[in-house]
């Protein structure tokens, strides 16, 4: 394999005596045929993992339905956060049960001990109460009477979806 | 005798030395991960040299200049130990349970990754594609050493170097760890090898032949400019990819990846001080060191502070491989453990491998080939 090489002489190319650095016999093409061969490659290998993935990825096989036998450990952070010993998602899915446990729940009390309905909540709970449909006895606060050929302005409380 | 031949003397030596404490740690009490892992530390440490090497051979037929002319005898020897370290690859094979746990029944069981991941990594499927790599490999660094001037087929061998230098750092280094994943690696792996076949090129400049005639004050100058200038891009693009994947991976903040750089110390707790302090010293003199001082065009020509910082360089990608190497395995906890078999393996394979590499040298064209096309090829060669 070790083919000896004929042995030559040659100078440095004046080129480089001027500038500080050697300019002579630089081919600027060769980036252009890397580019050319790596656009190539890329387009190949975005074809075979197109093709790989319509083949392969449609059947599931048993394996991958496997789930493990015992929950995964909870992961040390890499970001330092001393303060708050709890990763992202740990606080997303602390949030939306927390979120959860209060619609299911109603009103838990807030800072100033007053109820405290999430607003759609609180128009299922008008609603349902059946507090609209009663005779208003002041007429001050009954709510405006459309005539029946009126078209509303803007959706009521009762159109929304 | 010459330089050449003192230094491939000691290097018989100590790879004998090495050798041979390496195989007295089978029939002493230490555990056979340890003596599998060094030994992949030592042979990672070789081959990076020889692919870097066609890299940048590679690199030059693309791109032409003096630099690549006047390091060519240094990076040709070291391509052409290629099949030597396809030889010295077979030892790893009698290690896959010590070093990976995918090749541990036990483990393999009870991973829901692995079996995942069986299809791909089982130990018939690795050793096809390690002789495939090998079988790329040799075959590219025959057409460099045949057609040394075939831009047209350095172009792919370039991203063919690339992807299966990925492939094979998937393999070797990557699949130790069992949830480990950053397609960033091998590209981390490629930018490392180039850039110590770089260092290693510059180290060797005063023992490669003297030019004939010798070149002017400023056309020398210009050559280690540019060689200098080299070596800071390589640099930069090495701690540009590094950090990429640390960034990526310490914003994802998943499961999976955070064990790679927990069992570097970045986590705490265990040896994770021992594993900052190496990362420190990789980080300050695989780049902060050197790029600061290959900003200066003084320390760029002078022929002394040049081959420093190579040293340096080289140096430090030693440290780093070993960084790569060492504490995988452990999911997630950082073991510090270094042994005396690590540097036993590491003495042994650089012995062979730098004794082989200065047969090649002493061989090799004793000064580079110049372009047949070129304007002073053409003046060489009539």
């Amino acid at each position: 394999m070790a083919k000896t090489m004929p042995q030559v002489r040659y100078p440095i190319g004046p080129a480089a005596e001027t500038p500080g650095y050697d300019g002579s016999r630089v081919h600027v093409g060769g980036v252009f045929i890397f580019l050319l061969c790596f656009a190539i490659t890329m387009a190949v290998i975005f074809l075979a993992t197109w093709g790989f993935e319509r083949r392969l990825v449609g059947p599931v096989r048993p394996q991958d339905r496997a789930q493990p036998k015992e929950p995964l450990p909870l992961p040390q952070p890499l970001q330092p956060s001393p303060g708050h010993p709890a990763l992202p998602w740990q606080d997303l899915a602390a949030l939306r049960q927390r979120q959860q446990r209060e619609l299911r729940l109603g009103a838990p009390a807030a800072a100033d001990h007053g109820p405290h309905l999430p607003i759609d909540k609180a128009i299922d709970e008008l609603l349902n109460s059946g507090v609209l449909n009663r005779p208003w006895k002041n007429p001050a606060t009954q709510p405006y009477m459309r005539p029946a050929d009126e078209k509303p302005a803007l959706p009521s409380v009762e159109n929304r979806t | 005798m010459t330089a050449i031949g003192k230094i491939q003397t000691g290097s018989i030596v100590v790879g004998i030395a090495g050798a041979a404490a390496f195989v007295a740690a089978f029939f002493l009490p230490v555990q056979r991960e340890l003596i599998f892992r060094a030994y992949l530390f030592g042979y990672l440490c070789c081959l990076g040299l020889a692919l870097g090497s066609m890299c940048l051979l590679m690199l030059h037929a693309l791109t032409g200049g003096e630099w690549g002319d006047r390091i060519r005898p240094a990076a040709h020897a070291a391509m052409l130990t290629l099949p030597l370290l396809a030889l010295l690859f077979i030892p790893l094979c009698f290690g896959l349970r010590a070093l990976y746990p995918w090749a541990r029944p036990e483990e393999l069981a009870g991973s829901h990754t692995l079996l995942h991941r069986q299809a791909y990594l089982n130990a018939t499927f690795f050793y096809i594609r390690a002789a495939a790599y090998f079988v790329i490999w040799i075959g590219l660094a025959l057409l460099v050493h045949w057609r040394p001037w075939a831009r047209a087929l350095c172009a792919p061998g370039l991203i063919i170097y690339l992807m299966t230098m990925t492939h094979a750092g998937i393999d070797w280094l990557m699949s130790r760890d069992i949830e480990f994943y950053s397609t960033a690696f091998g590209f981390v792996l490629t930018v490392g090898q180039t850039l110590s076949a770089m260092a290693l090129a510059v180290v060797l400049l005063p023992l490669l032949p003297k030019r004939r005639p010798a070149p002017s004050p400023p056309a020398k100058l210009a050559l280690l400019n540019d060689l200098g200038n080299l070596l800071l891009t390589m640099v930069i693009l090495w701690a540009y990819v590094a950090f990429m994947q640390l960034l990526v991976i310490w914003m994802g903040n998943t499961t999976e990846d955070n064990g790679w750089y927990l069992e570097r110390g970045l986590g705490g707790g265990g040896d994770s001080l021992a594993w900052r302090i190496v990362g420190g010293i990789i980080l300050l003199f695989e780049f902060f060191v050197p790029f600061y001082l290959l900003l200066f065009r003084k320390i760029k020509q002078r022929s002394r502070s040049l081959l420093a910082t190579a040293w340096i360089l080289l140096l430090a990608h030693g440290a780093e491989e070993y960084w790569l190497v060492a504490p995988s395995g452990n999911d997630g906890a950082a073991r510090f453990d270094p042994h005396w078999v690590d540097l036993a393996a590491l003495a042994g394979l650089l012995g062979i491998w730098l004794t082989a590499f200065l047969l090649m040298l002493g061989r090799a064209p004793a000064e580079a080939m110049p372009e047949p096309q070129s304007e002073t090829g053409a003046a060489v060669h009539g």
